[in-house]
């Protein structure tokens, strides 16, 4: 569980240097004409492609999230994040299934200066976060500091459901223009849970949208390698 | 806003993520109050007041259909036994003057005794490292003395539930 955790950011952390050529822009040779100053400004939709990597490639995880942004004025963007998913999540004593919806609203804000002609983006932004969701409790151990009786380990699965937690996170992350409208974009965030709703006599072990939790602090941590395309409204 | 912001901000945020991401969470640390152990405090039945240490006291219970041993020939005015979680009774024998099979000349001869501890059970979680703990309460205790008699004389329930385990819950005469 812990190594796919430190893959999976691995994975992550290759896309972002891989993304880094990219990024550095040779300037063009010479564009005057003005209607190339013009930019587009749309509706950019996309999908977290991480997401269904790890839907593929884990077996405890399944999980998709659609994302849109729109660009209200200049360098801010509105955008959003709907996504459904069900992470599988185990410590030695206790392992749990974690499955709902959530929605992010928040805006971001370009802070790169293109070169002409270009719409790549360094964004930094804000999240509201609110994910409804259920956990099953799968498996856990009744832990004894005395060895003397066999362990007991209790597994039949007990539903928490109808629980609700929100958080306001950070985000950062670059947004590529690969191919005309077609974005490539990796992102890091920083989330802080505001409210939850806990089960009776449990925790909540991993908010979807949110991830795993920690028992001290209400700090949480995501990251995002998504693609999208820009449906252009209009230039100016 | 100008990029030199950024270049301190995201790899900030990654840093982040790995130090989180790598940090384990999951033993379960001695200094939290788990599963409680039954706290036994043993005194002479004359002077009520002095505590006694029974002489090579072994305590024993049925695990996994064998007789299986916990103390073994120990000396000690109090001992921590545990219980079982998953019943609500656990039976031991505790046997007075356990003898090494090797010596011949015993001063006293073994004599045991069956105690059967009956009690409710109650689940609380702990944390994610050390899971669910469970707490007892309403204990109750009977003695049988078998063919070799008694050598427990009364005992006293002190805490009836039982939560921690730093204080004694029963005071066994002898």
């Amino acid at each position: 569980m812990t190594h796919n955790h430190i893959s999976a950011y691995f994975f992550s952390l290759a896309f972002l240097l891989l993304a880094g050529p990219v990024l550095s822009q040779e300037p063009p040779v010479t564009v005057q004409d003005s209607l190339a100053n013009r930019e587009k400004f749309g509706l950019r939709v996309g999908a977290d492609i991480s997401k269904l990597l790890r839907t593929a490639f884990q077996d405890d995880y399944s999980g998709f999230e659609v994302l849109g942004d729109y660009r209200v004025y200049k360098s801010y963007y509105a955008a959003a994040e709907l996504g459904n998913e069900s992470i599988g999540y185990a410590e030695d004593n206790i392992s749990i299934t974690s499955r709902g919806s959530y929605i992010k609203l928040g805006a971001d804000y370009n802070a790169y200066e293109n070169w002409t002609g270009m719409e790549n983006l360094i964004f930094v932004g804000a999240r509201y976060g609110f994910s409804t969701f259920t956990q099953d409790l799968e498996e856990y151990q009744i832990y004894t500091t005395n060895p003397f009786f066999e362990p007991d380990i209790r597994s039949e699965t007990i539903e928490y459901s109808g629980l609700t937690a929100n958080w306001v996170e950070l985000i950062a992350g670059i947004k590529v223009e690969v191919l005309n409208n077609l974005f490539l974009s990796f992102n890091v965030q920083l989330k802080r849970r505001l409210f939850q709703t806990t089960p009776n006599n449990f925790d909540n072990l991993s908010i979807p949208g949110f991830n795993r939790t920690y028992d001290d602090s209400n700090i949480g941590v995501g990251y995002g390698y998504t693609i999208s395309y820009l449906i252009p409204f209009y230039k100016k | 806003m100008n990029k030199s912001y950024l270049k301190i901000l995201v790899p900030g945020v990654v840093l982040l993520m790995l130090i989180l991401g790598c940090q384990r969470d999951d033993i379960c640390p001695e200094s939290i109050q788990t599963t409680p152990m039954l706290v036994l405090r043993f005194y002479d039945v004359d002077e009520r007041e002095n505590f006694s240490r029974p002489t090579n006291l072994s305590i024993r219970s049925i695990v996994n259909d064998s007789v299986t041993t916990l103390y073994q020939r120990i000396n000690q005015d109090s001992i921590a036994i545990p219980l079982r979680t998953n019943q609500n009774t656990t039976t031991y024998t505790f046997t007075i003057f356990d003898s090494d099979r090797e010596e011949e000349d015993q001063e006293f001869t073994p004599d045991t005794d069956t105690l059967n501890f009956t009690y409710g059970t109650e689940e609380v979680y702990v944390n994610r490292a050390c899971a669910y703990k469970m707490i007892y309460n309403s204990l109750k205790l009977t003695v049988e003395g078998g063919e070799d008699g008694d050598w427990i004389d009364s005992y006293i329930i002190e805490e009836p539930n039982i939560e921690d385990d730093t204080q004694s819950h029963i005071s066994i005469f002898f």
